[in-house]
Parts: structure tokens; sequence; C-alpha cells
């Protein structure tokens, strides 16, 4: 174990380790993997909280943890630096951060930190083994430099035309959407900004990775339901399954996406303006096929509520083998309207209707 | 083609370069390209006797003094940030008029208000020291420190010492703290 100051480095005894550190939800930790040239080979090189693991499955970000395997390291990737950006302010804002791993430990004293974004720890390939380098050395301008610093393409803010043009067709991976509302575990509710009434269209989408099909296992199909509960006491579900596709004029799901591989997902579009006659309503997604492995789908649900930033909850932070999630539950109340995130694992419809209380029977059906 | 030696490594001037007097040695880095203060590092050189001190204190040439008495060594001018490709400090060395009473030149790189800026060699990338014979425009040798020098504000690069009536050159990589000072202090230069 070496205890390391800035600018100094050890080496790597054992392939596989796991970096604990100890910064909060409000600093987004990212890693790049880059090649001889100091630079990402493409914008996949860059593991962050809209793509936690790396395509080569090195590097996996996980709360408060990176895990690293070095053992399958693609030959073209020479380095990886591990960097930590804040939403808002400098780092001098933050408390001081610290990394405990089996080879090293090392702590960033924050006090007048002028940086944004910051390059805190770079692992690198050194005559044919491992090190890794404290480094604390970073931008003021955040997120965007220090990902140019590394060669990654960031959206920029979109620009306001005053000629209309035609909405290009964007590729959601490949860029960075720097604004962001995070349902997380210590932060699982948010309470939308407008009054219940008026807030006009919110959509929910469901996206997820899905996998690559090999001998042992096809890819994955999720889908994408609502439970809702009406003040006057009516109930309804809409889902693929059974061909619910909408209960008017509350909600209604868009069309069903049985691969993953549109970069669209699955919609649900809740009419805001009705939202007032509504108690509650719960987002649910759940395995139509595939394996239950939430972790290699890299579900995101994401509401977008018209003059809001994006709201998003990953499905990640779970090993769970069983196929049913409720994901969030909208509910309204003294013309207010919360999100709260859920992420609750059941074994299928009838125990999650069991645990909110929904009152349905259930049996098995396929589309 | 240039001769890379490891730390510690040396190797005789005249062998791989026969009939060499005049030669320039070059130093470099990267230039930082995150925020934050500049790396302004400065190269020296120490004029050392048998016993390997300064042999004046007029035999230390650094930024605020380009030239030795005996116009063998002239530093080639301070810079500031390291921007630039190639060398960012050079120092010539005419070895055919260099005083007999002058047994090593040490080359030493130190960073300018490492303290003030928290800054250590650590932090800088890619640093090497080269020597080109000038006849030629050749470079003959180079040493990579790039992981030789960690925490250290000062380090010594390299030297070039008598040996056998030859010149040779030593990759030396050794750090030291407390900068410019006290490298100075250490080979018997009286600093105000």
């Amino acid at each position: 174990m070496e205890i390391l100051v800035i600018g100094s480095n050890t080496n790597i005894t054992q392939p596989s380790f796991t970096i604990k550190h100890t910064m909060t939800d409000s600093i987004d930790v990212s890693v790049f993997c880059l090649g001889e040239n100091g630079k990402v080979h493409n914008d996949n090189g860059m593991v962050f909280y809209g793509a936690s693991k790396s395509a080569c499955g090195t590097v996996t970000l996980e709360s408060k943890e990176i895990l690293m395997n070095l053992n399958n390291v693609p030959s073209n990737i020479e380095k990886f630096a591990i960097a930590a950006t804040t939403d808002n302010g400098t780092f001098a804002t933050h408390p001081a951060i610290s990394f405990d791993s089996s080879d090293f430990e090392c702590q960033l004293d924050t006090n007048g930190r002028s940086e944004s974004a910051l390059i805190l720890l770079e692992i690198y390939k050194r005559n044919n083994s491992w090190k890794v380098k404290f480094v604390g050395q970073g931008f003021n301008g955040g997120l965007k430099p220090l990902a140019e610093h590394y060669g990654v393409d960031i959206a920029d803010e979109p620009v306001v035309e005053s000629s209309p043009k035609p909405a290009p067709l964007t590729t959601p991976t490949l860029t960075v959407n720097l604004s962001k509302i995070s349902l997380t575990k210590s932060s699982p509710k948010v309470d939308l900004t407008k009054k219940a009434g008026q807030i006009g269209l919110i959509k929910v989408n469901l996206n997820w990775e899905k996998g690559k099909s090999s001998f042992f296992s096809s890819g994955i199909d999720l889908d994408l339901g609502a439970f809702i509960e009406l003040k006057n006491g009516e109930k309804s579900i809409v889902q693929a399954l059974g061909n619910r596709f909408e209960y008017s004029p509350y909600i209604k799901l868009l069309a069903d996406d049985r691969t993953g591989d549109s970069s669209n997902g699955e919609w649900i579009h809740i009419d805001g303006n009705n939202i007032n006659n509504v108690k509650r309503i719960i987002i649910f997604t759940f395995i139509y096929s595939g394996s239950p492995n939430w972790d290699k789908a890299n579900a995101v649900v994401r509401l977008h509520v018209p003059d809001m930033p994006p709201i998003e909850t990953q499905l990640n932070e779970t090993s769970s083998n069983t196929g049913f999630c409720a994901i969030a539950e909208l509910t309204v109340k003294n013309n207010t309207v919360a999100v709260e995130r859920l992420n609750r694992f059941f074994k299928g419809h009838a125990d999650c209707d069991k645990a909110y209380g929904w009152g349905f029977k259930w049996s098995a059906g396929s589309k | 083609m240039a001769i890379s030696l490891q730390k510690g490594a040396n190797v005789s001037l005249e062998k791989i370069a026969p009939g060499i007097s005049k030669c320039l040695v070059g130093l470099g880095w990267d230039s930082r390209s995150s925020d934050g203060a500049d790396f302004d590092l400065d190269a020296s050189a120490f004029m050392l006797n048998e016993a390997g001190k300064i042999i004046s204190d007029q035999h230390f040439i650094f930024y605020g003094a380009l030239t030795s008495p005996c116009l063998s060594i002239e530093h080639t001018g301070d810079n500031l940030t390291g921007d630039g490709d190639g060398d960012d400090e050079s120092i010539k060395i005419d070895l055919s008029i260099v005083p007999s009473n002058v047994h090593k030149i040490i080359i030493g790189v130190t960073i300018h208000d490492a303290n003030a800026r928290s800054q250590n060699f650590g932090q800088v990338s890619n640093a090497f020291i080269r020597v080109v014979d000038e006849k030629s425009g050749e470079e003959i040798i180079r040493y990579d420190l790039s992981e030789d020098y960690s925490t250290e504000t000062a380090i010594i690069f390299g030297e070039l010492y008598r040996h056998n009536n030859e010149w040779k050159f030593r990759a030396v990589g050794q750090g030291y703290a407390g900068g410019l000072h006290a490298m100075a202090v250490n080979y018997g230069v009286n600093i105000a």
C-alpha cells in the first residue's frame, strides 16, 4: 500500500481491483480509455453517467466505486484517466476527495481549487505493466474542455435557429447532456416546478442496450408500462402485453421497441393538462424476453417535462435476478406533481400489484 | 541514430561522435494543457571541480547569468511556459574550450516557484534531455525521464564529465527537494 501525493505514481500489483472513493452524488465520475496519443479512439472511449461501463469491459462505474479489470485491455488502450466533474461551482465547494484501493490511497485537498473538472488518477501501461499516478490537474470550464482534452466530441448547447429546420437525427450516446436531474438512492424525489394542469405533455422514455446475442443468450426485450389510478378510484394498466396501449385521455404507450436497437427506446406520453384527475402513476418495466440481467441492459428511464431538464433514473444499482421493476411514481397532491424513484424489483406483475395495492388479477400472456 | 540511455547509464561522446567539440544540450517537457499556473521550468549548468564543487559563483549558468566566464557554456535563454515543440531550453557547450580545472558539468532543471504553485516533476509530462552534435546537427544521446522523477522540484537530468581524457555523458535523473536554491547551495554556490 502506497500513499500517493499529487505527481507520484506506484505499481499496480493486482490486475483486477476496486477503487473506492468519497465523492458525493453531486460529482460525476468519468473514465477515459486512451490510446498511445492520449486520446480516445472514438466516443465510446468515455465511460460516464450515460454509459457506465467501457466497451472493453475494463471499467465499470458504480456508486462510490470504480471497478477495474486490466486482464483483457485491448492492445490499443494505453491509459485510463479517471476524472470528476461538478455540475455547479468549483471543487473548492466540495469536501476533500479520497481514493482507496489495494495498492494505493490518496487524498485531494479541494481547498482553493478553481476547477470544475479534475483529472484525478491515471492508470497507464509502462514497460508492459500497469501503474497508477495521482494527477490532480483540471479545467475551470468543466466537462467540456476535459472531454475535448481527451478527444471526445461534446455536443454544444443547442443553437436557436431563426429559420425552422428539420430536427437533425441525433444519436444520444455520442453526446453528453450536461444538464440533468438524476434520481438516486440519496436524492430519490423531485417536485415538478409547475402546477398540475399546466404541465403540458410529460414524456417518459425507457432505453436500454440490447446486448450482444450470443450462443448462450439472445438480446433483451424490455417493456415499458404504467399503472394509473384516478382520484375517482378508476384504475388501469398500459403496456404492450395485452395490447393495452392507451388509457384516454391520460396516458398512452407509443410503439413497442422489441430490440433496444432503436435509439429512441420506448415512450409513454402523459397528458399533464389532465393530471389533476390523476392520483398516482407508477412507471414500471419488465423483461419480456432475455435473461434478467439488469446490469447488462444499462436501462435508463428519463422523464421529459416541458421546460425542465430531463429527470433520469438508472436501473444499474442492482444484481437482482427478478424480471420486473417499479421505476418511478408520479403523485399528484395539492396541485403539484412529484416524481419519486422507486427502483423496486419484483418477480412479476402480481408481486408488484400486491406491494403497491393495485388490486388487479394477473394471468400469463404474450404479445 | 541517437543512443537512448536509461537512468544511471553513461556513454563516451568520443565513441559515438568522434571529434565532437561543440554540442547543444536540449531539454524539453510538455506545457500543461489543463488550467492553473504554467509550469516554468529552468535549465541550469554547474561547472564543478574534481571535488564536486563549483569553480566560482560565475560558473553557475542559469536564467540570471547566461554565459560562463570562459565562454564555453551559453544558455540560450529562458522559456517561461514550455510551449513549442522540441527543446524548451538549451545550453550550448564547446567542450574544446572548457577550462581544464572543470571536471564535470551538471545539467539540472528546476521548477520555478514550485512551492507557491504546488507543482512538482510528477505533474510534468514527457521530460527529456538530449545532446546534439552541432557540426552534424544530429542528436546523439537522448534520455527520457518520464518515470524517473516524481514529487521533486529539482532534477539533475544529466552530467558531462571527464574520464581518461575524454568526455562522457551520464543520464542521472536524480531529484532534489527545495528547487534551484537547494541545488545551487549543494554545489557550493553562494546564494544571496
